[in-house]
């Protein structure tokens, strides 16, 4: 296999996959096989053991499919499309992210283009990402640093830290929505709340957008 | 054995993500206000060829005669339902799909082809529209309407990962 970077579709039924994408590194995979196809493409399929394991390149493409078991993507991938029913999953730096499932907890290092999470019942917490798009049933959501955002939740909390003045846009209907803004942004906001309490601490301008609608939550906008 | 006959199409459930918790909230009138709301913008998009099967409970499933028609008539459904939302009754709705041939019986439709629609819904966020690839390929390509894999996902009841499909609105 070339140093080049790949793109891989692994897949488990249970247990837990973890791809380590590195520099320089050939194609490895521990705990399963791996097969070459004419498009370019490889397909990682697990054996019996514990932990499938598979070293890739820096910026392979990674399609995981699983059940169950927890997924770790460690070093520098680039695209990351996960779907699961349950387990843990954790992505340290990919170039874009669809992920998908039940349950368990969900953490992105950075995305450096388009983070797209849907889970129903997991937090999910991406620490960087240049646009995120999340929606949860009863999961709690928390972007540290993002540009654009799009979030949707049933009954989660939604927590959501801008770093520039991007299209932010939360709506919840039962759970709480905050967002904080660079200090000194002046954004344009559309803020509502049914039955719950608003408050803004920023000036209005046109630094941005922000929407967030709850129904019965809180929603808190901050400048600092 | 219960007489049934085997039929070609696209098998399409909704789902409004949030209702249980919107009627825990504002009670069973807004509840039913949402679901005739849904039940209204269904009946009067669905083209010919197409039907409501049945409800079920906060969601619909449907039945298209042609996948070709089924998966731009789910993503205008799709921007009429975000047209109907409002900040105090959001209209959230999920919409699953896949071709296959299930067993009619009666009105209903039933078998593995309606389990694994239903599974692709669970999948898809608030506003989106997931098929399985075997939709895809049976729509070809359809103008205004672009198609991202998704991967494979593993399905309950169904041995081998099925490869899951995002369809989308092209400007």
């Amino acid at each position: 296999m070339s140093e080049t970077t790949a793109r891989l579709r692994i897949t488990r039924r249970s247990g837990k996959v973890r791809v380590v994408a590195e520099p320089g590194s050939a194609l490895a995979v521990d705990g399963g096989t791996f097969v070459e196809n004419d498009d370019g493409t490889v397909d990682v399929r697990a054996g019996g053991s514990a932990v499938l394991e598979v070293h890739c390149p820096t910026g392979s493409d990674l399609t995981i499919s699983t059940a169950s078991g927890a997924i770790d993507v460690e070093g520098d991938a680039g695209s990351v499309k996960v779907t699961t029913k349950s387990g843990n999953l954790s992505i340290e730096r990919a170039t874009a992210v669809d992920a998908r499932g039940a349950s368990g907890r969900v953490k992105v290092g950075v995305c450096t283009g388009k983070c797209h999470v849907v889970f129903v019942s997991s937090n999910v917490h991406i620490d960087e990402a240049a646009q995120a798009v999340v929606a949860t049933v009863s999961g709690n959501i928390e972007l540290g640093s993002v540009g654009d955002a799009e979030v949707k939740t049933v009954s989660g909390k939604i927590s959501i830290g801008a770093n520039r003045g991007g299209r932010l846009a939360a709506r919840s209907i039962s759970g709480s929505v905050k967002i904080s803004l660079p200090s000194g942004s002046r954004p344009a906001t559309r803020l509502k709340a049914v039955s719950g309490h608003v408050r803004n601490e920023c000036e209005s301008g046109h630094d941005g957008e922000v929407r967030a609608a709850t129904v019965s939550g809180a929603i808190s906008v901050t400048c600092r | 054995m219960p007489v049934t006959t085997l039929v070609s199409g696209t098998i399409v459930f909704t789902d409004i993500v949030g209702f249980t918790q919107l009627t825990d909230e504002h009670g069973d009138d807004v509840a039913l206000t949402l679901l005739e709301r849904q039940e209204a913008l269904v009946r009067r998009s669905l083209p010919e060829g197409a039907r409501v099967v049945k409800e079920l409970g906060d969601g619909l499933l449907l039945w298209f005669d042609d996948a070709r028609v089924a998966i731009p008539c789910a993503l205008s459904l799709q921007r009429a339902f975000e047209h109907e939302s409002d900040d105090d009754l959001p209209m959230w709705v999920r919409i699953g799909m896949h071709f296959g041939c299930p067993r009619a019986r009666g009105d209903d439709i039933i078998g593995r082809d309606v389990n694994l629609a239903a599974r692709i819904m669970d999948l898809a966020a608030p506003g989106e529209v997931l098929c399985s690839e075997s939709t895809a390929s049976e729509a070809g390509d359809l103008p205004g309407v672009g198609f991202e894999p998704l991967g494979p996902v593993f399905v309950k009841g169904i041995a081998d990962p099925v490869p899951l499909v995002r369809a989308f609105s092209v400007d």
